[in-house]
């Protein structure tokens, strides 16, 4: 959905371009207000998002929902400014669409879902640190399973005290806290855990990119935040430098002053010298 | 005819472009015909007046005073028509100048804000886009709704990849189908990977009762509804069709 974003903006920073030129608008109001009606905005796309499909249909946690939906916000934001900085980085919306495309797949990529982050190569491996991804899909399994216990599994059976010599079928993946066991399976292989944390653990194993760790969540926001910002910040760097730009007006050696022809653009003045 | 005769006074102005634009415009007449017609002659009194084309016999004085008197009237009436409204003239001096970056930011965001909802493109099709495609993601997964040992990998991808990539499920299921007549749709109800979403859907609108926010799904996926259960009367309604087809052309 964000490649609309990118056509849609190089469509009016065009308009705003031109706008500025003649003197109607400033290229600073223009993205205040750009931006003040994008906060509001995002948060509602995501809560078209995650309110029905995620606690009507999937029935998520629902005292989560402000953070679910204030990581999936910033996620989209995120997302949105680096739509913002290649619908100006390229006069040609095509070229910015294709940029955006190659951009989110290499963030799907390199989320740690596909392919863990050790086992990615440098200098690639910085992609997994440089797109906003990873930290949303950690974050939003964090905050969702953080939630009422999973049936089919057991701590009573496992308690904290006997992690040194685990009873048989229990299995211990947090340290300092309760095992869990399944005693309707036979093979304790499909067994993830009773509590969100035991089962994101479990599934970590797998996916090196889950895990339980609640310090984890804050950093993710801040990662997210930081990775929108620095598109952002590029998108309103670029915006205004190309906004600013003008061609330069020169004379042209050995015409006289006052000589119509003698004006002429400075890139055109360039190649002809 | 003024124009004519001010360019035979001097043809090496240009004048024939003012004329082709005139003529373009459907002027002279009115306030712009006025305009490029006092500045033609304009043009052409600077130029050279007393220069003459030969093949005009006509007096040069007498038409240098045509032009003067045109220009000097045009002049004139240009003077007296462009009077500056009073209450105008005060309003613009009551404006503060220049408008601050704060003031053009709220007037920008209101025009903004008015465009953002009368064009949906940029995010009211976009709400619409998300809310229908995650509602369709989330019935795909309906099965893992419940916590349990079996769910718990379903949940984590329910979690994580469909909201972020609501663009990429749904073209290759329902947009095709959108295209295709009715009878096409009774075959493609009888496709499997379809009839396992129509089961989703029917399974969700089963166990509605429980859900009062899965009633307001299953109102949204009524037509979905309708076409599976067509289809699921072995085929009956596509035979009605395709009889239907044969006796409008046998």
């Amino acid at each position: 959905m964000g490649v609309i974003v990118v056509y849609v903006f190089n469509e009016e920073y065009k308009l705003i371009r031109k706008e500025k030129r003649n003197g109607m608008v400033s290229a600073g109001s223009y993205l205040l207000a750009r931006t003040l009606l994008e906060a509001p905005m995002i948060v509602l796309l995501s809560i078209c998002a995650v309110s029905v499909s995620g606690y009507g249909v999937m029935r998520f946690h629902a005292s989560n929902f402000h953070l679910l939906v204030a990581i999936h916000a910033l996620m989209l934001w995120a997302f949105e400014s680096m739509a913002l900085l290649f619908s100006v980085l390229f006069d040609n919306p095509l070229l910015g669409m294709l940029m955006y495309m190659n951009f989110w797949f290499a963030a799907f990529l390199f989320s740690g879902l596909m392919v863990r982050e050790s086992s990615v190569v440098w200098p690639l491996r910085a992609f997994c640190y440089v797109l906003p991804l990873k930290f949303s899909v950690q974050g939003m399994a964090i905050i969702e399973f953080d939630g009422p216990d999973f049936a089919g599994a057991q701590t009573a059976p496992c308690p904290a005290s006997l992690a040194s010599t685990p009873p048989v079928g229990c299995t211990y993946n947090l340290v300092g806290e309760d095992g869990f066991t399944c005693p309707d399976m036979l093979s304790q292989q499909g067994c993830y855990g009773a509590t969100g944390k035991q089962v994101l653990e479990s599934i970590g194993q797998q996916f090196k990119l889950i895990t339980s760790d609640p310090d984890t969540l804050s950093r993710d926001f801040a990662y997210i935040l930081g990775i929108g910002a620095f598109f952002k910040f590029s998108y309103i760097l670029v915006f205004m430098l190309k906004t600013m730009k003008s061609s330069k007006i020169t004379e042209r050696p050995g015409a006289g002053h006052g000589d119509a022809g003698a004006i002429t653009r400075g890139t055109r003045a360039a190649a002809a010298v | 005819m003024l124009l004519i005769l001010a360019y035979l006074a001097n043809p090496t102005c240009p004048p024939p472009h003012s004329y082709r634009r005139s003529q373009h415009l459907g002027l002279p007449g009115g306030a712009a015909g006025a305009r490029i017609l006092s500045l033609t002659i304009a043009r052409v009194v600077l130029c050279a007046p007393w220069q003459v084309n030969r093949d005009f016999h006509t007096d040069p004085n007498k038409v240098n005073d045509i032009i003067k008197v045109w220009a000097n009237r045009s002049r004139t009436e240009s003077r007296d028509a462009v009077q500056p409204d009073p209450s105008a003239v005060a309003y613009t001096n009551n404006m503060p100048n220049p408008v601050s970056l704060a003031t053009q930011g709220v007037t920008l965001f209101k025009r903004h804000a008015l465009v953002t909802l009368r064009d949906p493109t940029l995010y009211v099709g976009r709400m619409a886009t998300f809310f229908v495609l995650c509602i369709f993601f989330s019935i795909v997964y309906v099965n893992a709704r419940d916590r349990t040992q079996d769910t718990a990998v379903d949940r984590l991808w329910v979690v994580c990849p469909p909201p972020t990539t609501p663009q990429l499920g749904l073209n290759f299921h329902l947009q095709s189908p959108l295209r295709v007549s009715t009878l096409q749709i009774c075959h493609w109800c009888r496709n499997k990977a379809m009839s396992e979403m129509l089961c989703c859907v029917r399974h969700a609108c089963t166990h509605a009762h429980t859900l009062s926010v899965a009633r307001s799904i299953c109102l949204s996926f009524f037509a979905a509804r309708v076409v599976c259960r067509l289809s699921s009367v072995d085929g009956r309604y596509c035979r009605l069709r395709l009889q239907r087809r044969v006796q409008t052309h046998p």
